[in-house]
């Protein structure tokens, strides 16, 4: 039986190997492909880490202040995947500025230092039990994250860096007295002391913590960690950051920042939903703000002239899309824990396709970028593809999430938010489309650069694609019991391993 | 006591600003003189002014002595006392002001008309600071009658004795016209505020004039001493020994502020007053029985 | 008073107020130190008898960093800003004054309003860290000067330490400290901000920073 240290603790060896190969003098590719490393084996160590761990799959570690359990290997497992796929492509992006010089050993290495700093700061927000730990992880990730959107030094980005910093640190402040407040009913549900922030006790102690005090203290955490995940009306970094952060950064914060923001408000949901008796207020809350997401990104999608600010805003989409699946609870909470599998995936294949592009048109601006298809025959597709994926064009798996979320409500009676639902997806549907179809089709627009690729390109691009298809088509067993198993703990329920019902038996 | 006394608080402010200044200054009792003085010397009307411009220096020694009648000296009970005297007394400084306000509006000239709004706009400011101190001492001595609030002896709580003190001791400042709000010994027009609005009167008028603001800072000091000092002495005379003491070192107060500082810029004024009223606000709040 | 708590209670309220009311930036930090020493004695004075490592390491940590440490770097990073004063923020001084005179009031009332228990034992201490919130707020938002808009959220920063002292709770040593760490890399990381922004702009003013709009 290893011991629970250990297990947690290698899941840093992969990122802190990164960090000094940061320090390390190699070139600026070295860097890069020393990232990308690291992604590839974390990957393996999650996977191996869930299969070795026993029947309930959890793990503790340094006195329970760590610990693992479907819900972390779920996300750790998308952490590594999405890091490895933006590290590789890093190594495409930064290549251009490598051969021109603008990318130095020394810039390289400062990026390689924050980019697998990222990585090990993201790992540990996952595998905390102490939810103190929790939050301080996740406030860490701002700061550096920050220094990330920082890379090219110029006014937009400076102006996007400032303002992300200022609104998420507003917000996790918000946070922790949210954190606080639970700290306080804890004490007063006579928690020892030591346990009173940790997760496994909080929800072994079902129901007995205050309703009133859990009820504002979630409003704090979800306003709070909210701002973190892009929910309106605290978005407002999101366009700004996403658009000036280059773009394995942006594809990172897309595909795995948000979600993890996200994964902490479904930490702290059974808490309180179980200590307010079961009444559903947490839910409707989620439901609330996850609409409100997807209408403000219905309204803003249409007009948007920049590539990556589109992507952003469709960001805000999908995460109201995934509150909104955690709101309506049950089969909803399986539709968006399998959501975020499925637009982490595509969302980074966009950004990567629009990235690409922008580079070759030398622009991020639409109206300049056409003919996509016909100008660069790697990447037109992609990015045509990438969106058809995101706007939830069967039969890709955004679809199938998708659909199980408008189940979930029509099984709950929620016929109001289905509506309201159905019409920003709508409006989003026609608009992404269009968009896309200025893009890639017509007459070609004028190019910067030639058109460039590696082999590693066409191997990420088939990857998404074909991982996007293949969960659209079938889910294997293994995959749908981690997801039964993660929603059940969101749930607060006992996880029941064996098929999902649904969609898929 | 206090339409004698009056004049020598200027005279402590004056030797005090000249201390300050390394002069040896005017003698104690010059503001005596001055009146005395003033009223020997004939007066000189402007055709454009009417009775208002006569009645107005008359209102004001009139408002400001009745005011005298109304408040306690020490534990000297007042002549006159009702419930609800605070509200008549702050009526009649207002009153004094208005005619002021009016008899320098009366003539006409551009320098009193711009002097008078200054005047009136900072007092709009004050007046409600001044009746929220006056309130945070009601709160803590549960009556409203001013022998009540200055002869009652109510625990002595620190924080808001000192905050109301010092939201008082600026309301002082602005509504007598005193450095940082308006400088006194200024001889540019168009940065007077309190001396431009009587610039025209002269003779046995200007006399009154001097000796109602005389007693206008007299009241204030007063007010301010009691807020500071809200305790008894066994003999009674110890407490009026007290309180002229501590008029006395409201006057080097008043001095050493005078001496110190220069004048706030017209627009930091307001500023200055909400502060004031920040600070009562607190008092308030601190006060016995209150939220704190 | 009924308290020696409530004394400081009244010389937090009266720093916020002047932090509303002072547009010089190197006033403002100043206050903003005297308020992180304040804050760093209140564990002292809320367990006064119970005088734990926990207690000491607390206080003097906070202290320290909230009254030295921050502030250096804060100074540090105006160095070679010229700007000295606020001159046009979105709300006015005086306005800022009578807004802190509306919040105190709420803070106070809503602070009435908690029912005295055990988990709640100073009322008074929830009121001062919600009228420091409020005030860490409104610095934050309706000022213009990047420098102003760290102060905000280091006075908010301050109101949450608050709080989490008024409720007196024996916290882990390490999430309060991991707290106050995060802190201090965050304001460093701004002080690193406002360089590049005084570099590429010439100014610390926001309003500068008007490139990205929808």
């Amino acid at each position: 039986m290893i011991s629970g240290a250990l297990c947690i603790g290698s899941l840093f060896v992969a990122p802190l190997l990164g960090v000094c190969a940061g320090a390390l003098p190699v070139g600026s590719r070295g860097v890069l492909r020393a990232g990308a490393g690291a992604a590839a084996m974390q990957c393996g160590i999650v996977a191996f880490l869930y299969r070795a761990a026993g029947r309930d799959h959890r793990i503790f570690a340094f006195g329970n202040n760590l610990f693992l359990d479907s819900l972390s290997y779920y996300h750790l497992g998308l952490v590594a995947l999405v890091f490895f796929l933006s590290s590789v492509y890093a190594n495409s992006y930064f290549s251009e500025e490598i051969e021109q010089g603008t990318f130095g050993p020394k810039r390289a290495r400062r990026f390689g230092l924050l980019w697998n700093g990222f990585f090990a700061v993201l790992t540990a927000v996952l595998c905390a039990n102490n939810l103190g730990i929790l939050w301080i992880c996740l406030e860490a990730t701002t700061l550096i994250s920050a220094l990330l959107i920082l890379t090219r030094g110029n006014s937009a980005s400076i102006e996007a860096m400032w303002k992300y910093l200022l609104l998420c640190s507003v917000g996790i402040a918000f946070a922790f007295v949210g954190t606080l407040l639970l700290s306080v009913a804890a004490r007063a549900a006579h928690v020892p002391p030591g346990e009173s922030l940790l997760w496994t006790s909080l929800a072994d102690r079902n129901g007995m913590l205050d309703g009133r005090v859990m009820c504002v203290a979630f409003i704090f955490i979800l306003v709070g960690f909210g701002t973190k995940a892009g929910l309106a009306p605290m978005h407002t970094w999101l366009p700004d950051a996403h658009s000036q952060a280059p773009t394995p950064v942006s594809a990172v914060f897309s595909g795995v920042m948000l979600n993890c923001a996200l994964y902490c408000i479904m930490r702290y949901l059974p808490l309180c939903e179980a200590s307010m008796g079961l009444r559903g207020r947490p839910h409707a809350m989620l439901v609330v703000f996850g609409l409100l997401s997807i209408m403000v990104a219905a309204v803003f999608i249409p007009s948007q002239k920049n590539i990556k600010r589109l992507l952003a805003y469709h960001s805000v989409e999908h995460m109201g899309i995934i509150a909104l699946g955690l709101g309506f609870g049950g089969l909803g909470t399986f539709a968006a824990l399998f959501h975020t599998l499925n637009h982490s995936v595509s969302k980074t294949l966009a950004f990567f396709s629009a990235g690409r592009l922008a580079r070759h048109y030398g622009t991020h601006d639409m109206a300049a970028m056409k003919g996509a298809v016909g100008r660069n025959p790697l990447w037109g597709p992609a990015f045509f593809v990438a969106i058809l994926a995101l706007i939830g064009v069967a039969p890709f798996s955004v679809f199938m999430s998708e659909f199980q979320i408008v189940k979930a409500s029509v099984d709950g009676g929620k016929y109001a938010a289905l509506a309201v639902f159905l019409f920003g997806s709508v409006v989003v549907f026609v608009s992404a489309l269009r968009h896309a179809i200025d893009v890639c089709m017509g007459k070609r627009g004028p190019v910067t650069e030639p058109a460039r690729w590696f082999p590693r390109d066409f191997a990420l691009v088939i990857a998404c694609v074909g991982l996007l298809l293949a969960c659209g088509f079938h889910l294997p067993a293994w995959y749908v019991d981690l997801l039964r198993n993660a929603s059940a703990i969101v749930e607060g329920t006992q996880a029941v391993s064996g098929f999902a019902g649904g969609l898929f038996q | 006591m206090a339409l004698i006394c009056a004049p020598a608080l200027m005279g402590v402010i004056a030797k005090t600003k000249a201390f300050f200044a390394g002069r040896k200054g005017p003698p104690f009792l010059q503001t005596y003189y001055d009146i005395a003085k003033l009223l020997r010397k004939g007066a000189v009307y402007s055709t454009t002014t009417s009775w208002v411009f006569k009645a107005g220096p008359v209102v004001c020694v009139g408002a400001a002595g009745a005011a005298c009648f109304f408040i306690p000296f020490g534990t000297l009970g007042a002549p006159i006392s009702f419930t609800g005297d605070v509200v008549l007394f702050m009526y009649l400084l207002g009153v004094m002001r208005f005619f002021t306000v009016i008899a320098a509006l009366d003539t006409g000239s551009a320098f009193e008309g711009m002097g008078a709004s200054r005047e009136v706009f900072f007092s709009a400011l004050a007046e409600p600071v001044f009746l929220l101190c006056i309130l945070s001492l009601a709160r803590s001595t549960q009556g409203f009658r001013l022998n009540e609030l200055f002869s009652a002896a109510p625990p002595f709580h620190m924080a808001p004795a000192l905050l109301a003190g010092a939201s008082l001791f600026v309301i002082l400042l602005a509504e007598n016209a005193r450095i940082p709000v308006d400088d006194p010994a200024t001889h540019l027009e168009l940065t007077m505020i309190h001396e431009v609005m009587v610039l025209d009167h002269s003779g046995p008028d200007f006399g009154f004039i001097t000796y109602g603001s005389c007693l206008k800072l007299w009241l204030f000091a007063l007010v301010f001493v009691r807020m500071l000092l809200p305790f008894h002495a066994t003999a009674p005379g110890v407490d009026v020994l007290l309180t002229a003491l501590g008029m006395g070192i409201t006057g080097v107060c008043v001095g050493t502020v005078e001496s110190v500082m220069a004048r706030l810029r017209l627009l930091r004024v307001p500023q200055l007053l909400a502060g004031a009223a920040a600070l009562a606000v607190l008092a308030l709040l601190s006060g016995e029985g209150a939220i704190l | 008073m009924r308290t020696p708590a409530d004394a400081f209670i009244i010389v937090l309220v009266v720093s916020n107020f002047s932090l509303l009311g002072s547009s010089r930036l190197r006033a403002l930090i100043r206050i903003a130190a005297v308020q992180g020493l304040v804050l760093g004695l209140f564990p002292f004075i809320t367990q006064a008898g119970a005088f734990s490592a926990h207690t000491l390491i607390i206080g003097f940590g906070g202290m320290l960093l909230k009254g030295v440490a921050i502030p250096l770097l804060l100074f540090r990073a105006l160095r070679g800003v010229e700007v000295y004063r606020e001159e046009k923020p979105h709300v006015g001084y005086t306005m800022s004054i009578a807004a802190g005179i509306v919040f105190t009031v709420v803070a106070f009332w809503a602070g009435a309003a908690i029912p005295k228990s055990a988990l709640f034992p100073s009322p008074s201490l929830v009121s001062l860290s919600i009228f420091m919130a409020a005030t860490g707020l409104f610095l934050t938002i309706g000022r213009a000067e990047t420098m102003t808009q760290i102060i905000g959220y280091l006075v908010l920063e301050n109101a949450i330490y608050c709080f989490g002292v008024s409720l007196s709770s024996s916290q882990s040593m390490l999430v309060e400290m991991g707290a106050l760490l995060d802190l201090l890399v965050g304001v460093f990381i701004m002080g690193i901000v406002i360089y590049h922004i005084n570099r590429e702009f010439d100014s610390i003013n926001t309003e500068e920073l008007e490139v990205l709009k929808e």
